[in-house]
């Protein structure tokens, strides 16, 4: 731990101009050196003193409670400590001159972690409403004060920024040097922006001169960045939130990514791009992927899936808007396996329909012994195509989006949306791999479509089905179909061929569940339900 | 099996992999090769190794953090979360607290050199340095006027 020597002017022992590792020397042996905490080495109270330094989120600690300024007041010997460590002093959230400049002086030659926050939006311990009120004008007038120009004197010092300002361009002038060291950039603005209505675009600007040769972490809130910028390069974790890029297309993004082999977080929300075309340029290999979390149109979600090779252990999410327009979508088709491997790890699906919010939800899991989260795709529709478009959605499943090991899959609330038989089957044929299947309130020619006959033997290795709140006048020969075809196959005469499930189903009666026994099928019946 | 001596005389015998939890005996260990000798630790009293020992026994089969879990960690901000396990096993008296400290800082057992530092940061934050003091039992040293020094320096801050 680096421990120098006590040149800050506010040291009680005085300066000194050499190192000295034994800071107890400095102090008298007193009553309070005497006290159990005090045993402690300097360097593992410095330790102690840096861990305490981290507050809740969201939590501004006023100087008088937080550390080190709190640890600084408490004896002689702590104050040494503190002052001797300047790694203790690296956080900097600039209110006031005086704060701004000790900080630096204490911080020495460390690495900086600077944040300007809007305080509006923080909570506040240990300080009264009147001190807070001083606060807002402080900060309010904060571009205005000396203070940032003593700290961007220090930029090439920067480690981390968190920029939390209602107006982000007020504050560009000061952010045009290099910053060699910068490691994590978070940029929020507080433009209004509402969604689908395009706002003006907040201005494309250039932070550092585009010189973060060590940049890792870029997250950009309303703050347009353009998409060629150097910034965008070896990153690992990239966050991109209301943005409308005016220039743009997607593909240039693809571009970015590919030159950020090491990424392993992307999550893009509500972010617009210029037009492109239905082929992709490149794909980007994002082996370290770990979690994709995207809020974008329809095409260029589907544009970005097309145009990225990942990992099996990717958990994506994505929520799509989708258009009319679909010549131009790019197909995830049969490639998508290979480049998306993480699809052949879902063991379950769960297909919902959400009619109020004109939404279709797919949430894709892997199989014991974890039942992780890897898949989430909710496709929000317009109501004057909501038909078509609920088809095309559903037509993803199995066809754009291969699940090679799928077993067991769920569809709810089908019944109202209008949906064709034909989709359904269409997505049976591309999921010949399913054992189990339950359908909760779909229409009856759901059920019936799993009817063995000539020509028609949907999910043949389907062994049980789980009705809830369906109905259909043919249930009993849709499952002697089925059991009849298991028949014609099983070696075993002992075991039972099928499972039924039903749930609040008023077309089951005790008639038909003692027809269902007799063809060697398991059923589960609340007759009281 | 290993034979630790503690400074009070009592021994302690353990698995080779719990003791070696301690990267200063690891290295003792690989440094005198198969040996039956007793290893010494004059800095440490029984009733702490004890707790050392119940520490190193439950996190024996965990990977020893690497020289860039080190390094990293010197480069980032450190959050105080302790594990739940650890949390209970560090329930003791300040003394222990920082008998258990020095314990693993002698013993180089990075680990639960953290959990122990990591709690008393927990104590910390958020508090008073007049809290502070009450709770560890430190003096206040300071003269009148370095307290009226220091009171300078924070009047910004300070409620009127």
């Amino acid at each position: 731990m680096e421990v120098l020597a006590p040149t800050d002017s506010h040291s009680i022992s005085g300066s000194t101009s050499t190192p000295d590792p034994t800071l107890q020397k400095l102090v008298p042996c007193t009553d309070a050196s005497a006290t159990l905490i005090n045993s402690l080495p300097n360097e593992i109270l410095a330790l102690i003193f840096k861990l305490a330094e981290s507050a809740p989120f969201n939590v501004i600690l006023l100087p008088s409670v937080k550390a080190p300024f709190n640890l600084s007041q408490v004896s002689r010997l702590w104050r040494e400590i503190a002052l001797n460590t300047p790694n203790l002093w690296t956080t900097i959230c600039p209110t006031t001159s005086w704060m701004g400049s000790t900080l630096l002086a204490r911080s020495k030659s460390c690495l900086l972690d600077v944040e300007f926050l809007a305080l509006s939006d923080y909570k506040y311990t240990g300080i009264s409403s009147r001190l807070i009120d001083t606060y807002h004008i402080l900060n309010h007038s904060m571009a205005s004060l000396d203070i940032p120009s003593a700290l961007y004197q220090h930029v090439h010092r920067w480690h981390s920024v968190k920029l939390n300002r209602p107006n982000i361009d007020e504050s560009t002038p000061f952010f045009r040097s290099p910053a060699p060291q910068l490691e994590i950039f978070h940029a929020e603005s507080r433009r209004s922006w509402d969604p689908p209505v395009f706002a003006p675009n907040p201005g494309s600007v250039s932070y550092f001169n585009n010189h973060t040769p060590r940049l890792r972490d870029l997250s950009l809130t309303r703050v347009c960045v353009p998409l060629t910028s150097p910034m965008y390069t070896g990153l690992q974790k990239l966050q991109l939130d209301h943005i409308k890029f005016r220039d743009a297309p997607v593909s240039q993004l693809i571009r970015d990514l590919a030159a950020c082999p090491l990424l392993e977080v992307l999550r893009l929300r509500d972010i617009y791009f210029a037009p492109t075309g239905a082929t992709p340029p490149i794909i980007a290999e994002l082996h370290r992927l770990q979690s994709m979390d995207l809020a974008l149109t329809e095409c260029d979600a589907r544009y970005l899936l097309a145009s990225i090779q990942v990992s099996a252990e990717l958990v994506l999410s994505v929520e799509m808007e989708c258009g009319e327009a679909t010549l131009s979508i790019p197909r995830i088709d049969t490639s998508a396996l290979k480049h998306l491997p993480n699809l052949a790890r879902i063991h379950s699906l769960d297909v919902r329909y959400h009619g109020r919010a004109r939404c279709c939800a797919f949430i894709g899991t892997s199989g014991p012994p974890s039942t992780a989260e890897i898949l989430k795709m909710d496709y929000y529709h317009h109501p004057q195509a909501e038909a078509a478009q609920i088809s095309r959605t559903l037509s993803d499943l199995g066809l754009r989006l291969p699940l090679s090991s799928l077993e067991h899959l769920a569809f709810s609330w089908f019944t109202e949306c209008g949906v064709d038989v034909a989709v359904f089957t269409g997505i049976l044929e591309n999921l010949p791999t399913v054992i189990s299947l339950a359908l909760t309130d779909c229409p009856p020619s759901f059920v019936e479509a799993l009817y063995v006959g000539a020509g028609s033997h949907l999910c043949p290795l389907l062994k049980r089905l789980c009705l809830e709140s369906d109905e259909s006048e043919r249930l009993f020969e849709v499952v002697e179909s089925r059991v009849n075809a298991k028949r014609s196959v099983s070696r075993d005469g002992s075991a039972p061929l099928f499972q039924v499930t039903f749930r609040e189903c008023e077309s089951v009666d005790s008639e038909l569940v003692e027809k269902l026994l007799q063809l060697l099928v398991v059923v589960d019946w609340d007759e009281s339900v | 099996m290993v034979n630790l001596v503690t400074s009070d005389n009592e021994s302690f015998t353990v698995e080779k992999a719990v003791a070696s939890r301690s990267v200063l005996i690891k290295n003792m260990l690989e440094d005198v090769g198969e040996s039956d000798q007793p290893i010494p630790l004059p800095n440490v009293t029984a009733s702490v190794l004890k707790k050392v020992l119940e520490y190193c026994d439950h996190h024996k089969n965990e990977p020893m953090p690497t020289s860039e879990d080190l390094a990293a960690e010197d480069t980032r901000k450190r959050t105080t979360d302790i594990g739940e396990w650890d949390q209970k096993f560090i329930q003791v008296d300040q003394e222990m607290l920082f008998e258990i400290i020095l314990a693993a800082n002698y013993l180089d057992i990075k680990p639960l050199l953290d959990v122990g530092c990591k709690t008393v940061a927990n104590m910390i934050k958020g508090k008073t340095p007049e809290e502070i003091r009450k709770l560890f039992n430190i003096v206040n040293d300071f003269t009148p006027e370095e307290e009226a020094q220091i009171k300078k320096e924070n009047e910004w801050a300070e409620d009127r």
